[in-house]
């Protein structure tokens, strides 16, 4: 008998529960009459944070409830690709990667209305036309990145060490404005501090970590300074991953590598392994995003003397753009594009969470602030010809995983030359294109 | 004979000391996460690293907390575990008990069925299963996990339950019939409460698959439903590595369950006995 | 199979009770067939078979029948047939060898480790007089912990910057410096590292079957080894090893199938990489699902991954099953 009863009170126990778990399933209509938008956001990411901020205000504001939805990078690219694939209008919004607009863009609601020519003004060209497709614009821009230059002020003030650089090299030490003048100082700065036969500080660095896209944007503006228009294909489809740019670039990183002026763990490295390093008194200079430098602010090494060093890029650079889309199977259109908005005239909620943002007011306004000592590099830096966007390719995110970080690092690794690496990757590449093109 | 005695005690001690020595090396890579949990954040990612917390801080929890709703991801996957157990367990015990005490050339291969079902990836049927699931709009459901998660647990349930029936005598249901029973009531009344123990250790092992379960959890879950290994898997993300908040979601994560073996641990070493002797 | 009590019951409750003959002709043929062995266990049976054909011979099929297509997810109305296409695509594939070697090498490295380690462990706990239920219920409990979130806690100790286990080692003195071994970044590290993850997660389980599978051994046995002057290594080998055949082959062929489909551990770990040095075909069946969005390509993948499986199963089971009838009828 105490067993069947152990049974049926498990049995009990097991229904009960079910039943309740049932009930906590959300009663959808319940909600129909309540105005509902939902944000999908990278977890963690400054467009998470700056939502945040601003949600007690635009839900007073709007008298609409703001529900925020995260996921890891990919995890986003994911659900977004979801949507694509069977509209559900899950979500209203979402802060997107530049990277992924060929992916969603047919699901995408136009935003022209909203870019009034006070906003275009406001915005650099490569913003506006890395969102456009087809004459229309489907995304606002959440903000602008880029690649800036980071170093030593404290050596480079030194009056010794500015002496010491001229009789070497001929002309007054300051921030490389060219590929010479950066080796110059990557050799001049790589030192053994201690005597003890290992180099403790180098000149520079690089990023060679597979993990990340920042190796291939490294590698991909140094092109476009050595004279690339385009980055892996040009305005006609052309592959040109192994025109002379390309080599001119993968030539550069490897002199760095064999002169030794980088650190040799330069495989591990990406922007926050660089950062580490800078902080740590190992590098004079390094080249990192423009969104470390608050938390570099805050640093001990802010505290040397001069402060943190930013200088522009030595040319242009890949810019690192997120936009606030809206999508078009969304119930709550018009608070979808009432948040985009706010976000946008906020901006400068972007701005403190991350460091940088998307309108030029901001930065400027930001660039006078001790915290915003960056900004001024920054803007250089995507004025800058050079710096034009990523070619909008479905298939960049195949192409960078399978053909262009690998072939990277093989060069890095020395183990293929780059006349023979960057033909195979042409090949590759085009294998992975016309998959794509042969198809009606 | 007395040295001798000595001799095996010491080498007893010997012994035992060696295993607990070994076990708790062997926790050292949990042990370590535990207690960075309860580090200062600075401390987490400091290099080289210590440890001992210098002192103790809840700091991480905090910030997990703030990083994630761990408590509707808790929650989340505490209803889908039980749900998804209970429709395994009533389905595949029964199965179980047919493929056991079965003749029929039917049940025999829907039993060879169940194996292969064993045998196939999970990822394999990610797109099918996510576009059926869409397709009964049950997304970023409960109840969409719970279905799926019952799938995945259904050929294991089986192949145990199965056993553990087989060991149980023909007799005990013959002797029921004799009573007055039929078939299906000699079943519930009669051998179900005989084989709770091995039906118990299953549906423990059938409940830490759905627990630890990520795959279909991230294909299938957004916001509403979204299930603890997700949720703390976001936490490694470009930004910053939030190593203070993972490790303190993992020891949340991991600590009911481990108490909870730890009570019922007997239970749990039976079952694989079972399993495994049966063979 | 006659129930001649039973149906002598029956006929005699049908007979003699007077009733309508219908209604009572119906119950008894309900009863008879509740009492039908056979149908119960169809029945029995039957909703379990009904979802397994939903949720998974279904699916299956699909993905069978997508592998035959060129489909791109994002854009559906680009569907087109292309017979075997992925299939010659896969097997002309570098990327797909590096997979499948990966995954060879993963489940045999692992598997082959968790048995030795398991059983040896299993024996010394088995010698244990005292304290066998402490060192057990503690090895238990590795096997509670998800895979993703170790896969999470070993990256984090396996970092070169802040990670226990290189600073440990430096400590000992058996690495030159923290850095010295790039675990994750590395692609000579990277499946290892997996593996290691994979053999700690998974050895106390084969340890508490092996363990089970030994004290289930009769004590006549060990003693019967003693009085003859057995040396114990004679005696593990050739006696109790051999009597565990039968739990050995079951645990063997589950384990194997679940290391090669491992995927959560090694997602979350190493993502495949770096340069796809660690990556098996489950990875790269996701990868080419999720993020390239080729569901053609990466189902002909699953298709092959699948049947592999299935022969590898068939064929270690085959090997080892015991060559008498066992537990099964």
């Amino acid at each position: 008998m105490g067993r069947r009863a152990y049974v049926k009170g498990a049995l009990a126990v097991l229904v009960g529960l079910m039943a309740f778990a049932i009930s906590q399933y959300p009663d959808r209509s319940a909600e129909a009459g309540e105005a509902k938008v939902t944000v999908l956001v990278e977890g963690g990411s400054p467009a998470f944070k700056a939502l945040q901020k601003v949600k007690p205000d635009f839900e007073k504001k709007y008298k609409v409830k703001l529900e925020i939805a995260t996921a890891p990078y990919m995890g986003v690219r994911d659900k977004l690709i979801s949507e694509v694939v069977s509209p559900t209008g899950a979500y209203d919004v979402a802060a997107i990667d530049v990277l992924w607009f060929p992916l969603v863009r047919n699901v995408l609601e136009p935003l022209d209305d909203l870019a009034t020519p006070e906003v275009r003004a406001d915005l650099f060209p490569h913003l506006l036309s890395g969102a456009t497709f087809d004459g229309r614009l489907y995304g606002m821009p959440l903000w602008d990145n880029a690649e800036i230059l980071v170093y030593r002020k404290d050596l480079f003030d030194d009056a010794a060490e500015q002496a010491a650089f001229r009789r070497r090299y001929g002309y007054a030490l300051r921030p490389p404005t060219n590929w010479q003048e950066l080796k110059d100082v990557a050799a001049f700065f790589t030192r053994d501090l201690d005597g003890d036969g290992k180099t403790d500080m180098f000149g520079t660095s690089l990023e060679g970590f597979g993990g990340h896209g920042d190796a291939v944007t490294n590698w991909l503006y140094l092109a476009a300074q050595a004279g690339a228009k385009s980055y892996v294909t040009d305005g006609r489809g052309e592959i040109v991953i192994d025109s002379q740019p390309y080599l001119k670039a993968s030539h550069f990183l490897i002199d760095l590598i064999d002169a030794k002026l980088v650190p040799p763990t330069y495989m591990e490295m990406a922007s926050p392994q660089n950062v580490e390093l800078f902080k740590a008194g190992k590098l004079a200079t390094t080249y990192v995003w423009a969104h470390f430098l608050p938390d570099l602010y805050r640093s001990a090494a802010a505290g040397r003397a001069g402060g943190i060093g930013v200088a522009p890029n030595v040319g242009g650079a890949v810019p690192g753009a997120w936009y606030n889309v809206v999508f078009r199977a969304s119930k709550s259109k018009s608070a979808a594009r009432a948040l985009v908005s706010y976000l946008f005239e906020h901006d400068d909620a972007v701005a403190d969470a991350f460091g940088v943002a998307a309108r030029r007011s901001v930065l400027e306004a930001r660039a006078t602030m001790p915290e915003g000592a960056h900004l001024p590099a920054l803007i250089r830096t995507l004025e800058d010809r050079g710096t034009f966007d990523r070619p909008a390719l479905r298939r960049w995110s195949e192409i960078e995983e399978s053909v262009l970080i690998p072939t990277l690092q093989t060069i890095l690794l020395r183990e293929k030359t780059p006349e023979e690496a960057l033909p195979q990757a042409r090949d590759e590449i085009a294998l992975i294109l016309n998959r794509q093109r042969a198809r009606p | 004979m007395m040295i001798g005695l000595r001799k095996s005690r010491l080498w007893e001690i010997a012994l035992l000391g060696g295993a607990l020595l070994f076990a708790l090396f062997y926790l050292a890579p949990f042990l370590t996460i535990v207690l960075t949990s309860f580090k200062p954040a600075a401390e987490v990612i400091a290099s080289p690293p210590r440890l001992l917390p210098s002192h103790f801080s809840i700091e991480n929890y905090l910030h997990m907390a703030s990083a994630l709703n761990i408590g509707r991801s808790m929650w989340n996957s505490l209803v889908v575990t039980f749900g998804s157990t209970a429709i395994a367990m009533a389905l595949g015990s029964m199965a179980g008990y047919a493929v056991a005490r079965s003749h029929s050339p039917v049940v025999r291969s829907f039993f060879l069925l169940a194996l292969l079902a064993r045998v196939v990836p999970p990822v394999t049927l990610a797109i099918p299963i996510l576009g059926m699931i869409r397709w009964a709009g049950l997304i970023d459901t409960q109840i969409g996990l719970i279905l799926v998660h019952a799938a995945l647990n259904l050929p294991f349930v089986i192949w145990m339950s199965s056993g553990f029936f087989q060991d149980i005598p023909a007799d005990l249901e013959e002797a029921a019939i004799v009573d007055g029973c039929n078939r299906f009531t000699a079943f519930t009344r009669i051998i179900l409460p005989v084989a709770t123990p091995g039906l118990a250790a299953t549906a423990i092992f059938a409940a830490m698959l759905s627990w630890n379960e990520y795959l279909f959890a991230l294909l299938l879950t957004n916001v509403e439903a979204k299930t603890a290994p997700v949720a703390v898997s976001e936490l490694l993300n470009v930004y910053s590595s939030e190593w203070g908040a993972m490790t303190a979601a993992g020891t949340l994560f991991t600590i009911p369950v481990l108490i909870l073996a730890i009570i019922i641990q007997r239970r749990i070493v039976e079952g694989m006995a079972m399993g495994a002797v049966k063979g | 199979m006659t129930y001649p009590i039973l149906m002598h019951h029956l006929h005699n409750g049908s007979v003699q009770s007077g009733q309508p003959r219908r209604d009572s002709h119906v119950r008894s043929r309900m009863r008879s067939m509740l009492q039908d062995r056979n149908f119960v266990a169809i029945a029995m049976s039957c909703p379990a078979l009904v979802y397994l054909a939903l949720f998974l011979l279904f699916p299956l099929i699909l993905v069978i029948y997508n592998s035959f297509y060129h489909y791109d997810l994002i854009d559906p109305g680009s569907r087109q047939f292309d017979g075997l296409d992925n299939y010659v695509r896969a097997i002309g594939s570098h990327r797909f060898w590096m997979a499948v070697g990966n995954s060879l090498l993963f489940t045999a490295v692992v598997v082959c480790v968790e048995f030795v380690l398991g059983f040896a462990v299993a024996l010394f706990i088995d010698r244990l007089k005292r304290g066998r239920e402490i060192v057990r219920t503690i090895l238990l409990l590795p096997l509670m912990i998800a895979p993703i979130i170790a896969a999470v806690a070993w990256r984090y100790i396996y970092s070169s910057e802040f990670g226990i286990l290189n600073w440990a080692l430096y400590q000992i003195g058996l690495i030159d410096s923290p850095s010295a071994l790039p675990w994750l970044s590395s692609p000579a590290f990277a499946l290892p590292a997996a593996m290691i993850v994979d053999i700690w997660l998974t050895t106390p389980f084969i340890v508490l079957i092996l363990l089970a599978g030994l004290q289930a051994l009769p004590k006549s046995l060990s003693d019967a080894a003693k009085i003859d002057g057995t040396s114990l290594v004679r005696e593990i080998f050739l006696i109790k090893l051999p009597l565990l055949r039968p739990v050995i082959a079951v645990a063997l062929v589950m384990r194997l199938i679940d290391a090669a489909r491992t995927f959560d551990a090694i997602w979350i770990l190493t993502g495949g990489g770096p340069r796809f040095s660690s990556e098996v075909l489950s990875t790269q069946i996701y990868r080419t699902l999720a993020r390239y969005a080729d569901v053609g390509f990466s189902s002909a993948i699953a298709v092959l991954f699948t049947v592999g499986l299935m022969i590898l199963a068939l064929c270690v089971y085959l090997i080892l099953r015991p060559s008498d009838a066992g537990g099964r009828a």
